[in-house]
């Protein structure tokens, strides 16, 4: 295959703006990794495990920048890294790569007389064919599925290392780290001096030239940045290792090294609320619980992060970010869950979500008795209106002037971004079939604010932002809430909820430093999204609570929805290079707010799309099933590919939820199981988008469209809110009905979804939260 | 008659060419790197480049001439200059309303910029003006074609405030005025071109005073801006250190020169116009 980026390597930019300290540390120690270093595989796996590597992405061997590929495996096995989600067919990565290595190798002497490795690189393609296809039969299988071993397992593995390697970012064009310097050029078919360029047919001199004056130009750059390469004297203390939250102060998001003071309480005296979780929705209960005088603790499994200096413009190195222990996921449909939908740090997912900004539309909040689906909130839109203005203001969201869809709205804070070449296709598509479409309401910044830098159009949002222009909770309601005198506590892992004689909650057993705590409160909130909330919920019962705290409607747990992010993906002719900017410049609402036409209730909007190529990787080959020189010709057309991808309304079904399986997880307490199978409302949903989606690709002449059909996001429900005791676990005012002190406030509390991101919603709840409580405690009604 | 009058008309030619210099210069440099950032993909992004260098010579030669006459070549530079921002308005015309979403808040601005090529046809008239000032004083007439050159020279200056007053807001308006300071150039050369305009066609001595006051706080605007906007620059991610990304991405440093050249050429159609009322 031609170089299509003849004479460009990301290494060149080094020591350019566009690679910060933390990152050239990372990528350091990935380009000196000793590709036969092994400490997991055994001296009879090793020979197979770099054979099947070889295959599935050959390289040359010997040469300069080579991916040590089996070696990158194996010390994701060494350190037992997890995915945040198990198939429940699929024993744990450890003994599965050992047991299908075993079978592999079985299969190949049964079939040939020798091992895996000793085959001709055609038979060893031929057999992992079989293996992809679930027809290899060998007993030594068991009951390990080899199908899905291939595409869960093996590809994701694989895959995912050789796209995290400069060597790949170099063959396939891509920009590389780009932290402190992002990308200014965002239309199609252009390119900034710092980028690669790509060789077109006849003219592939000009892009060698091109390639090389880039590399001149970058080590012209603060040269002297070269000797911190790889050295460990300036990196912070590892935020996940030890708390940084204690002593009397917390972490300043702003400053690197920098610290703010932080009010600390005594786990023995009652805190007026102790709060579980520092997301979206704890973290803004935190701030403004903190801020109407009440005394707060806020206690988040997850480190916290300083993003300057913690944040690597690295997919790999970032997974940091990710809720990755494990879950067992089962159902007609398993949820992938860890990435996309689940975060582990102070601040919550928020501090990797994609910030779209959106308002539920009207009658989402009446679905039951206006659209005839789903449940009824017991909350007025009105009364959220105005609660999602306070949110758009705290997060200074950058949005339209003006919005196309529903009642009107106030001006957004913040003007919009400017579009990339993705978001232009939407745009362009959008026009050419009649429909609306608008820049993305995004909690990013457009302009400078505070301390806080406008976004630099890097493109890692969803791997967490070191420009600090990313609203997240941890830099915009957690500094307020510190000022206002509440405590948080990182790393601290909440294992129960503990109650009194009277059913009244009196506090929460935590982990923390190593041993078991309990912090006593007057009252407790429980905000760990929807899958740690009911799992706590549920592993606190009791004598007196069987079923687990604020169930006695036998509902904790059910009618879990997640969304539809079903995508459309094609190849321009044109360079669109959609690594550059938030991956989300711009939508349509159109079937959110357009009610005929459709056979199926609820509504979905779609967004352009930017995955990066480790993500985008095993996209392609773990859900297209490309590997070889099929999934490389793919990769190679990373920067001229658009994609278009949904959030669809998914139905509440009681047969949906969360419940607690055998296995423990590393604080001895029970894992998630998370059941998920779609309806068929879903399904009908799912089809019209898809329908729909393949109408605006082809007003933009994309080739090779390829629809990903399995892909959900976001998580809701399983403790829903409601006007009925027997049907809901919490009031308008997240309040348990059975538990007067207990009270969940995060995105379980959603009866419906809607087709929107559901976090401006769950920050809007988390503040009218804390005025209703605020009314509660002054009419003497919290006690 | 006083002899000042030949010297009151040459150093305010003088300063009408050092205004159109000003606004020139801004051109340059401005659209030098707003071109660059569009990757020059048009042959057409040249054209202003090379008229403001033109126009930008034209009037640092005629800053320093202090001959009583019209230079053809400078005029014709300035007709060239006035022509090229007006082909340009035509150019971003047709960017803004080629992309999705037509003529929307969002393309007017991130799209190539309506108000800008316009202070090249500015530069253009004004050194226009200039030249004219120096064949009109040395004819010793005071109409232009039936109207007072001076007054219309206050007029186009005044004009060029307000509009570029305008670029301000919309762009300021982009940054969600998010430093107070971003006000200062959407209130101080509006009420600096409204007095100038009164000026201009209600005579009286006490509106000159006042309009000079407000010309003269325009034009150090204008440089305090270029100031404010190196600090702008420096709030961006990585700061200066960065400044292969920042000063494409942030507040633009040629812009508020533009002020200071336009309120130069405000002052100085007051001193034309007072000493047309003198000499009449």
């Amino acid at each position: 295959m031609p170089d299509r980026y003849p004479g460009y390597d990301v290494l060149a930019k080094r020591d350019s703006p566009s690679w910060n300290e933390q990152t050239r540390r990372v990528v350091h120690e990935r380009l000196t990794l000793d590709p036969d270093k092994r400490t997991f595989f055994t001296d009879t796996e090793w020979p197979t495990v770099r054979a099947v590597c070889a295959r599935i992405l050959a390289q040359e061997s010997g040469k300069a920048g080579e991916v040590p590929l089996a070696a990158m495996l194996d010390a994701r096995l060494a350190r037992d890294a997890r995915d945040g989600y198990r198939d429940s067919r699929l024993p744990p990565p450890r003994d599965a790569w050992r047991r299908a290595l075993l079978a592999l190798d079985a299969d190949s002497v049964g079939r040939h007389g020798i091992r895996f490795h000793e085959l001709a690189p055609s038979a060893q393609s031929q057999l992992l064919t079989l293996c992809q296809n679930g027809e290899l039969r060998d007993p030594a299988w068991g009951d390990l599925p080899c199908a899905q071993f291939f595409e869960k397992r093996l590809l994701h593995d694989v895959v995912g290392s050789y796209y995290a390697h400069p060597t790949a970012w170099s063959e396939i064009g891509y920009g590389g780290p780009a932290s402190p310097r992002g990308y200014v050029r965002m239309d199609y078919d252009r390119r900034d001096p710092w980028e690669a360029a790509e060789a077109h047919p006849g003219r592939e001199q000009e892009a060698y030239r091109d390639n090389l004056a880039l590399a001149h130009a970058a080590t012209r750059h603060v040269g002297h940045e070269r000797r911190v390469l790889g050295s460990r004297a300036h990196a912070p203390q590892d935020a996940a290792a030890a708390s940084r939250a204690i002593g009397g102060r917390a972490p300043d998001v702003f400053r690197p090294g920098g610290w703010v003071p932080m009010r600390e309480y005594s786990q023995d005296e009652p805190v007026d609320f102790v709060i579980v979780g520092t997301g979206a929705g704890g973290g803004t209960l935190a701030c403004r619980l903190a801020e109407h005088g009440f005394s707060v603790v806020a206690l988040d499994a997850g480190p916290y992060w300083r993003p300057l200096e913690d944040f690597a413009s690295d997919e790999h190195h970032q997974e940091k970010l990710y809720w990755t222990d494990e879950r067992i996921v089962d159902g007609a449909n398993p949820l992938q869950l860890g990435a996309n939908n689940s975060g582990k740090s102070v601040g919550g997912s928020t501090v990797h979500f994609a910030m779209v900004s959106l308002r539920f539309r009207p009658e989402w909040f009446k679905s039951r008795s206006l659209l005839g689906y789903g449940a009824d909130w017991p909350l007025d839109w009105r009364e959220m209106w105005k609660y999602y203005q306070e949110v758009e203001n705290t997060l200074k969201v950058s949005g339209p002037v003006r919005y196309p869809w529903g009642p009107k709205r106030p001006r957004y804070p913040y003007r919009a971004h400017e579009l990339n070449a993705a978001a232009l296709a939407l745009a362009q598509s959008a026009e050419a079939l009649g429909i609306d479409w608008s820049p993305t309401p995004l909690a990013t910044l457009s302009a400078p604010r505070g301390l806080a830098h406008p976004c630099v159009y890097r493109g890692m949002c969803v791997i967490g932002c070191s420009t600090n222009a990313k609203q997240s909770v941890l830099v915009t309601w957690l500094p307020r809430a510190l000022a206002a005198g509440a405590e948080i506590r990182d790393l601290a892992m909440v294992g129960q909820v503990e109650h009194d004689a009277n059913g009244r909650v009196t506090g929460v057993r935590f982990h923390r430093h190593g041993s078991w705590h309990f912090q006593r409160a007057r009252n407790v909130v429980v905000a760990g999204y929807s899958i740690e909330t009911p799992r706590l919920l549920l592993n606190s019962a009791s004598g007196r609570y069987p079923h687990g705290l604020g169930n006695s409607s036998g509902l904790l747990g059910r009618n879990l929805m997640v969304q539809a992010n079903q995508a459309l993906w094609g190849v321009l002719d044109r360079e669109v290079r959609f690594y550059k900017g938030p991956p989300s410049l711009a939508i349509t609402e159109h079937w959110n707010y357009t009610d005929h036409g459709k056979d199926f209730f609820g509504g979905y909007s779609y967004m352009s799309q930017g995955p990066l190529p480790m993500l985008w990787s095993r996209v392609m080959s773990s859900k297209r099933g490309l590997w070889g020189e099929r999934l490389r010709a793919q990769m190679e057309q990373y920067n001229h590919q658009v994609g278009l991808k949904i959030v669809g309304e998914l139905l509440p079904q009681e047969r949906n939820g969360v419940t607690l399986a055998q296995e423990k997880d590393q604080y001895g307490l029970p894992v998630a199981r998370v059941t998920y199978s779609l309806c068929d409302n879903d399904q009908r949903l799912i089809r019209h988008a898809l329908g729909f989606l393949h109408r605006a690709m082809e007003t933009l002449d994309a080739r090779d469209i390829w629809e990903e059909t399995d892909d959900t996001c976001h998580l809701n429900g399983t403790a829903r809110m409601g006007d009925d005791p027997r049907t809901s676990i919490v009031n308008a005012d997240c309040r348990s009905w059975d538990i007067p002190n207990l009270w969940i406030c995060d995105g379980s509390v959603f009866p419906t979804v809607g087709g929107v991101n559901p976090s401006l919603t769950i920050q809007a709840i988390a503040c009218r939260t804390a005025d209703r409580i605020k009314e509660l405690a002054a009419r003497g009604e919290l006690v | 008659m006083s002899e000042h009058g030949p010297a009151v008309v040459s150093t305010a030619a003088r300063q009408l060419n050092l205004g159109a210099a000003l606004l020139a210069l801004a051109v340059l440099a401005d659209s030098a790197v707003e071109h660059y950032r569009g990757s020059y993909h048009n042959r057409a992004m040249y054209a202003p480049l090379a008229s403001a260098s033109l126009a930008l010579a034209g009037s640092v030669h005629g800053t320093m001439d202090r001959r009583a006459a019209r230079h053809p070549v400078r005029d014709g530079i300035y007709a060239l200059a006035a022509a090229t921002g007006i082909a340009g308005l035509g150019f971003h015309s047709y960017n803004i309303n080629k992309r999705p979403g037509g003529w929307s808040w969002l393309n007017l601005f991130y799209a190539a910029p309506i108000g800008a090529p316009f202070a090249l046809t500015l530069s253009g008239i004004l050194g226009r003006g200039a030249e004219k000032a120096r064949a009109v004083g040395s004819a010793r007439t005071s109409r232009n074609r039936g109207l007072p050159l001076a007054r219309l020279i206050a007029a186009v200056s005044a004009a060029g405030l307000a509009g570029t007053a305008a670029e301000a807001a919309l762009l300021h308006f982009r940054g969600a005025y998010h430093n107070p300071a971003m006000v200062l150039p959407v209130s101080v050369p509006p009420i600096a071109a409204a007095l100038l305009g009164t000026a201009a066609f209600a005579p009286g001595r006490r509106t000159h005073r006042l309009a000079r006051g407000w010309l003269k706080l325009t034009a150090f605007l204008g440089f305090a801006g270029v100031g404010l906007h190196a600090y702008g620059v420096s709030r961006n991610m990585g700061g200066w250190r960065n400044w292969s990304q920042n000063v494409l991405n942030g507040p633009p440093l040629p812009a508020p020169p533009s002020f200071t050249g336009l309120a130069l050429t405000g002052l100085a159609a007051l001193s034309l116009i007072e000493e047309t009322e003198r000499v009449a």
